[in-house]
């Protein structure tokens, strides 16, 4: 019973953050047609001010949160200016994967950037909140675990609401939907773009904000994320958002069941051997469309 | 002849590296409704296409209401008071019908107008209004044409471009369609590209006939239809029945 | 295109036969042991880039598992040299063997994957291979550890001597591995991997098979990558769980655009650019990250046929010049033959 307690426990929460992760990767994948692989970074530069504001400087989480969610915005609007707003309209190529090149290659500079002035070394980096509760028989939850879930659930239901109930929100999944039909009617797209990628990059910053308090921030703290990221946004299916929910709690349940019940050591591979029999046997995932995955 | 409201000089345009309008012109007058016929492939779609945004112009110009919009984004253009409703519908899968239409009213000062716009296309298009919270990718298809019309109406434009309205529909709806066609005839500046023969002459001034990327002839119904190498190429019947009704207008 | 001759140009051949020769000269005016190391290790990964570049730039399959490839050949090759007494060449077409047939196995479920699915799928293949050897406590592999110390494969010459010998061989490799490479290219089996990667129903309908000619180009790459392993690791000496790291893989695929996808030379003149960078940096090698990932923006970017691809139009252009040619801008001469003379620039 317990350990069916602690497993459903660090679902929720696993789910959560890799929801949190995930759910811009696949809103840059809808509206953009990009596999955005500089989210990750996104998440490694929300612990590094993370590691400054609460850890240096002694800042509420709160302001941290805001000041994260600012700044990997401003990052991630500058990535869609150099790395897909000059592809845009090129005919002659493969958008997606030069795409996937080029937000790579950001990636690796803003690796390499937050390595410069960083240093390599891992900084810890205080919770957001202190403590924890138990809530039956050893089970205890760090209270940051909770904020951490509360906040990332807060998120994709705003932004799940925003989508379906705003003019913007219904012309981001127009757009998404037929981006020629969608230009027809006057949105404009070419503004829409770096601001959907910032805000994208924003959710990844506030998700590195929290997972800084276990992983701790260092240069390389984002290319787990990524590689989680994609996982999930694979099994939920390209493009969907509620397949990409759904996937988060998903491997958040794999992941908690293979740890609790095994090791977290075999928590990854378990991970790696899933996405491939996914891959092979169902690639359009849990809510994309088959014409998506196959050619 | 009452002013131009879309004047089209001299394009060359296509996707790409291929190109599909040769050096093309047309003139549609204000209130006017011009239908251009002409074998499939051979620049139609790309003509209305190349108006709107949607395809790359190499040359020429073309202007709207008295700005140019040739090389401009197709949301510029869509801004410059130019609805375009494509062939194929390309209305929004996963979105309702009336989210669908009221996308067509996007832009700020339509917005602002869309819950009487979208009370006129329920109006026009009664099949619509049940099917208003469905998701559009379960539509048939002329739900999906209707729709698809009714989107583009959601807005006022200076000039609006039809694309084949009646590609694959039963003739209840080609019908229905047609009506409203002529509705937005009355009122408005239409560029309608159409195969079907039926229903031009209920609703066109003029007709062109477009070939291998060019204009060849233009001219009224009737002159049209007197004109043999036309009628036997894209007339069938109706120019039979034309003929018959002893062919007074022969040159 | 021509589909028989490998050179496009006796020019081309020309070029080619000589900067074979130059290199071939290398070790005999150049004796640092360091230098001719880092030589032969560049040569080696120009091996293993033009077998990535075989996949994802000609056949168009987005491949990210290359490296666990290379790493399998390198480890089969390894084990064939400590546990059995087969001779060196055995145990190097044994590793090329190996990574043959892992490949080939990857052919299958990607075959009607599309490019994102495929990269996840391989990566993540790459990834199990890794975890496996690295958890092994079987001795195998040796873990994490990497193989326990292997014999060179020439042990009976002088230290310069085995040198210069593992540069030859390495030499041999890259050559043959291109020339290879070109002959696909050049082949209807060339034609058939552009169809199938530009086109995947047309190629059906004209009678390619897609499954087969997967297999047969997965299975081609991976002899090459394996054999690259195979060099490495009877170079190396040894040989770890390592060669996978992520790191690595973003340097190769670097390599690989920069130089220029989907041209045979391009994997050549990115490795080449590697290695240069290696070597600058090497006081500072975190720093080539950041500058392999400006020069990729860059190059994808400004440049996207890469290095060599840039000069392959470079040179088109000049010698398109020097004959006076119009070129190949079928517009142009449309419109030139047409009464009243072009329309003109304007728009677009």
């Amino acid at each position: 019973m317990t350990d069916l307690l602690a497993i459903l426990v660090n679902a929720v929460v696993l789910g959560s953050i890799y929801g949190l992760v995930a759910i811009g990767m696949t809103l840059i994948y809808g509206v953009l047609r990009v596999m955005d692989m500089s989210q990750g970074s996104m998440v490694m530069a929300g612990g590094f001010v993370a590691a400054g504001l609460m850890g240096q400087l002694g800042l509420p989480g709160a302001i941290t949160i805001v000041a994260a969610f600012a700044v990997t915005f401003a990052l991630g609007v500058l990535t869609q200016l150099i790395s897909v707003q000059p592809l845009l309209n090129r005919k002659s190529i493969d958008f997606e994967m030069v795409t996937f090149i080029t937000t790579f290659a950001v990636a690796l500079i803003f690796a390499n950037v937050a390595l410069e002035a960083f240093g390599p070394q891992q900084r810890s980096v205080p919770p957001v909140v202190e403590g924890s509760i138990e809530i039956y028989n050893g089970v205890t939850i760090p209270y940051q675990s909770l904020v951490m879930a509360a906040v990332a659930v807060t998120i994709m239901v705003g932004l799940g609401l925003y989508l379906r109930r705003s003019r913007y929100g219904m012309a981001i999944r127009a757009v998404a939907e037929n981006n020629s039909a969608a230009r027809l009617m006057g949105v404009p797209v070419r503004r829409m773009f770096p601001l959907v990628m910032g805000v994208a990059s924003g959710f990844a910053g506030i998700a590195g904000v929290f997972l800084a308090a276990q992983f701790f921030a260092s240069p390389t703290a984002g290319d787990l994320p990524l590689l989680q990221a994609l996982i999930v946004v694979i099994l939920g299916g390209l493009g969907s958002m509620r397949g990409t929910i759904y996937a988060a709690y998903t491997i958040g349940l794999i992941q908690a069941t293979v740890a609790v019940l095994i090791s977290t050591t075999w928590s990854l591979p378990v991970l790696y051997a899933v996405i491939v029999l996914v891959l092979i046997f169902r690639p359009q995932g849990l809510a994309g469309k088959a014409s998506e995955a196959r050619l | 002849m009452a002013e131009a409201v879309l004047e089209v000089e001299g394009l060359i345009a296509g996707y790409g590296e291929t190109t599909v309008v040769r050096e093309l012109s047309l003139e549609l007058a204000r209130g006017e409704t011009l239908v251009v016929i002409g074998p499939n492939g051979h620049g139609k779609t790309t003509l209305l296409n190349a108006i709107s945004g949607l395809a790359d112009v190499r040359a020429g110009t073309v202007t709207c209401a008295g700005e140019r919009i040739e090389g401009l984004r197709a949301e510029q253009i869509a801004g410059a008071g130019l609805v375009h409703i494509p062939q194929g519908d390309l209305l929004f899968p996963s979105l309702t019908v009336e989210e669908n239409l009221l996308m067509g009213a996007f832009p700020s000062d339509s917005w602002r107008r869309r819950d009487e716009a979208l009370r006129r296309v329920y109006e026009l298009f009664p099949a619509l209004v049940e099917r208003a919270g469905s998701e559009s990718r379960t539509l048939s298809g002329g739900e999906r044409r209707q729709a698809a019309i009714g989107r583009g109406l959601m807005r006022q434009a200076e000039v609006y471009l039809i694309d084949e309205p009646s590609l694959g529909l039963a003739p209840v709806i080609v019908d229905r369609v047609y009506e409203v066609i002529k509705e937005i005839s009355r009122t408005s500046s239409v560029l309608l590209v159409e195969e079907n023969f039926n229903h031009i002459d209920a609703v066109a001034d003029r007709v062109s006939v477009l070939e291998m990327g060019r204009i060849v002839r233009t001219g009224t119904v009737a002159e049209l239809t007197a004109d043999e190498k036309v009628t036997e190429s894209y007339l069938g019947t109706v120019a039979v029945e034309a003929e018959t009704e002893g062919g007074a207008n022969d040159d | 295109m021509s589909t028989d001759r490998i050179f496009k140009t006796t020019g081309a051949a020309v070029a080619a036969f000589s900067l074979i020769a130059v290199a071939a000269l290398v070790p005999l005016v150049y004796s640092s042991q360091y230098g001719l190391g880092v030589l032969i290790t560049m040569l080696i990964l120009m091996v293993l880039n033009t077998s990535w570049n075989l996949l994802i730039g000609i056949a168009g399959v987005w491949n990210f598992g290359q490296l666990a490839v290379y790493a399998i050949g390198g480890y089969a090759t390894g084990i064939i040299m400590l546990r059995t007494g087969l001779p060196g060449p055995v145990a190097l077409i044994g590793g090329g063997l190996a990574g043959a047939l892992i490949s080939a196995m990857l052919a299958f479920p990607t075959l009607r994957l599309r490019g994102m699915y495929t990269a996840l799928l391989t990566f993540s293949f790459a990834q199990i291979v890794n975890m496996v050897i690295v958890n092994d406590n079987t001795g195998l592999t040796g873990g994490p550890f990497g193989l326990p110390a292997v014999d060179g494969l020439f042990t009976s010459l002088s230290p310069d001597g085995s040198m210069r010998a593992y540069y030859w061989l390495a030499l041999a490799v890259v050559v043959a591995s291109l020339f290879a490479v070109a002959l696909i290219r050049r082949s209807s089996f060339g034609l058939s991997l552009t169809a199938l990667r530009d086109s995947a129903g047309f190629a059906a309908a004209r009678g390619v098979n897609p499954l087969q000619t997967q297999v047969i180009v997965y299975a081609i790459a991976g002899f090459l990558a394996g054999i690259a392993g195979a060099l490495a690791v009877s170079f190396d000496r040894s040989i770890g769980p390592e060669v996978m790291s992520l790191s690595l893989l973003s340097l190769y695929v670097t390599a690989i655009v920069v130089g220029g996808l989907g041209t045979i030379m391009g994997p050549i003149v990115g490795t080449a650019i590697l290695t240069l960078l290696d070597t600058a940096l090497v006081d500072e090698p975190a720093l080539k990250f950041g500058i392999l990932g400006v020069v990729l923006l860059l190059i994808v970017i400004f440049v996207p046929r890469g290095v060599f691809g840039a000069l392959v139009e470079l040179r088109d252009r000049v010698s398109d010049w020097i004959a006076e040619d119009p070129g190949d801008d079928d517009e142009a001469g449309d419109l030139e033959l047409r009464p009243g003379g072009p329309a003109g620039a304007g728009g677009g």
